[in-house]
């Protein structure tokens, strides 16, 4: 039970004659459902019952007078005089927030009754319509309309939440009426069934702007106007934010496919030590290193890839883990002290890590594994074969790739491929899309919401 | 044509129609029933309230360009108000327009339906079977005559109780009356006010 309760109205309860305050009610799902509760015998008038409009129907009016027609207003539309003689206010029975549309009753010069349907900015003229067939009962799914199968599902129910001037019949508030609205052929129908009667009617849409022109409703000329033309402001902004997205997207895809890769990585390759076992870390050890190459580019955006060929060598439910380092040629001449004989560097290299100064321009760590198991589904196998990463490289130079590699059982040291290749920096052209997408998403709101008019526009 | 004499006032009447059965004295409102013989009075009942229409009685014109003159009119009512029948001469036989809040509908054909179900069970947005027609029942109520005026084809009591049904079937709109004796069914087609042209 919610503990929100107060006093609406002094209305009475339709079963036992006692007071009805505001209340709500939870239900399954743990929403709030307003219903109007009985203080005395505890009965719940909910959103189906005719009662709860009766209660609630304020709830419905806070903007009755934000309309573009009003009663007694005249006009000629499309040749015919129109004379707005009544209106009728609809709210969706299933919705609980404020979902209301208004049915002006127009009369035309020769006595004939139209409805202009004003709901969410939009309007639509609706007369009577005689449909070649139509069948209400056709079915539990569907009914028919001159061929057409409408699904039941698509109604929904409105209920009047009010009325005022003049009506062909006295509407009670509260009253249930089931809609069907679709289109059939282009055409918008409209089917409202209520207990006493159907009503089937064909609709046309009409601009605001010609319902301003047909009613002469000065008040309303410039504020139409002004809004038409900021909303186009909008529209053309949004337009080139979404010129400016695309051409991002193309070149952010462009960078993607357009790497150059860094050559003659693997074409010397010196294994420095092979398989060296460590009973500590119960691992056998390799030491490789690869180079030089020349990396053309500096100050540029690179990614260096590390990953097991299998063609040199299966990786069979085993694991290896690695690192991978840059170091220019001048560091480590400079290191090894111009003696690049491979036993220099491999003692060189397994001091990397003591180094006061790093060594390397940049490193990769990772590992690969391969693991098989069983679970509730059944029996799995998967790998990981491939480490990834992006760095920038400072400057053009020649490099050496040193490779550390711990195997759990001893692999080739050349089955661990490196792959250097230069790309474009698409993160910044992503960066720079989303930025458009948002001040798209930003001017497309702004084209559809833009409004100087009292009353809704679509 | 046939010049006859009111039974309760003595003006004259007119009997422009072969097919009247009724007609109402425009001077002191008495019915009367049309027989072989001459006029039978049915009693006299108030006259129609006048409200603004394209028609009255006595009129000629063309409706769908087809030639017509006003015999008369019986006017119903009803809880949202009333509604008007008139009796037409029209291409060269007879047929009926409603006038029912500013629509017109022009029923020419008539059937009486000799199967119809329970009206009490029918009920607005069912189909029901008359006849040979399958009709979908877009309203159901219940008027009252409230009188009629010049000739009538048939002759109803004012005060009586008149159940009807409107429908639709075959892109027609249908008219059902029923009263204690017998259901009418009559197909119509609905009109704009640009296809009649009243002289």
């Amino acid at each position: 039970m919610g503990s929100d309760r107060e006093e609406f109205k002094s209305l009475k309860c339709a079963s036992c004659g006692g007071d009805i305050v505001k209340s709500y009610r939870t239900d399954d799902e743990d929403e709030d459902i307003p219903v109007a509760k009985c203080l005395s015998c505890g009965t719940e008038y909910d959103q189906h019952t005719q009662e709860y409009y009766e209660y609630f129907s304020d709830d419905f009016l806070f903007d009755r007078d934000s309309s573009v027609f009003k009663l007694g207003l005249k006009g000629t539309l499309n040749n015919v005089e129109y004379e707005i003689i009544g209106r009728i206010r609809y709210q969706e029975e299933d919705e609980y927030e404020k979902s209301t549309w208004d049915e002006w009753l127009a009369v035309s010069a020769d006595g004939v009754y139209h409805y202009f349907v004003e709901e969410e900015g939009e309007v639509r003229s609706y007369e009577d319509y005689v449909p070649e067939s139509i069948d209400l009962e056709s079915g539990s799914v569907f009914i028919e309309f001159e061929g057409k199968k409408i699904r039941r599902s698509d109604s929904y129910v409105g209920r009047i939440v009010y009325a005022e001037g003049e009506l062909p019949w006295k509407p009670e508030i509260g009253e249930p009426v089931t809609c069907y609205d679709f289109k059939k052929d282009g055409i918008q129908y409209s089917i409202e069934q209520s207990e006493d009667e159907v009503t089937i009617s064909r609709g046309d849409d009409i601009s605001y702007k010609e319902i301003i022109e047909a009613f002469s409703l000065d008040e309303y000329r410039e504020g139409f106007n002004r809004t038409m033309e900021k909303r186009s402001v909008y529209r053309r902004k949004r337009m080139v934010y979404l010129v400016g997205f695309i051409v991002t997207l193309c070149l952010s895809m462009y960078s993607c496919v357009s790497e150059t890769p860094v050559k003659g990585i693997m074409n010397a390759g010196t294994v420095l030590a092979g398989n060296v076992y460590d009973s500590a870390e119960r691992s056998y050890f390799s030491q490789v290193l690869y180079g030089p190459f020349r990396v053309e580019k500096g100050d540029s955006l690179y990614e260096a890839t590390v990953y097991i060929d299998e063609k040199v060598q299966q990786f069979n439910l085993e694991w290896q883990s690695f690192r991978m380092m840059l170091i220019t040629e001048a560091n480590l001449k400079k290191a090894a002290q111009n003696n690049m004989s491979p036993a220099n560097l491999k003692g060189i290299l397994g001091e990397i890590d003591s180094r006061k100064e790093p060594l390397e321009s940049f490193m990769l760590s990772g590992g690969f594994w391969d693991e098989q198991g069983r679970d509730s589904e059944g029996y799995w196998h998967e790998s990981d074969t491939v480490s990834s990463n992006s760095f920038v490289l400072d400057s053009a130079d020649r490099y050496y790739a040193y490779m550390e590699l711990y195997n759990s059982r001893p692999r080739r040291a050349e089955s661990v491929k490196i792959t250097i290749k230069q790309v474009k920096s698409y993160r910044y052209y992503i960066i720079v899309m989303i930025i458009f997408l948002v001040l798209m998403k930003i001017n497309s709101a702004k084209a559809r919401a833009y409004n100087e008019l009292p009353f809704d526009l679509a | 044509m046939s010049s006859l004499q009111c039974t309760s006032c003595g003006a004259p009447i007119e009997i422009k129609n072969r097919f009247s059965k009724v007609v109402v004295c425009e001077y002191c409102g008495t019915h009367h029933r049309i027989q072989e013989d001459g006029l039978a009075a049915s009693g006299t009942h108030a006259k129609l309230a006048e409200f603004p229409s394209i028609f009255t009685v006595g009129c000629m014109g063309s409706i769908l360009e087809k030639p017509f003159t006003a015999l008369g009119r019986m006017r119903y009512k009803y809880d949202g108000g009333f509604y008007d029948e008139w009796f037409l001469e029209y291409d060269s036989g007879t047929a009926w327009l409603s006038e029912d809040e500013g629509t017109y509908t022009l029923f020419t054909d008539m059937v009486e339906a000799v199967e119809f179900p329970d009206p009490a069970s029918i009920r607005a947005g069912q189909t029901i079977t008359v006849g040979d027609h399958k009709v979908m029942v877009r309203e159901k109520g219940e008027a009252v005559v409230e009188g009629g005026e010049g000739e009538l084809l048939f002759y109803v009591e004012p005060g009586t109780p008149v159940s009807y049904i409107d429908g639709i079937s075959e892109g027609k709109k249908i008219s059902i009356e029923f009263t204690e004796d017998e259901v009418e069914l009559f197909t119509g087609r609905p009109l704009l006010k640009k296809d009649i042209t009243v002289e």
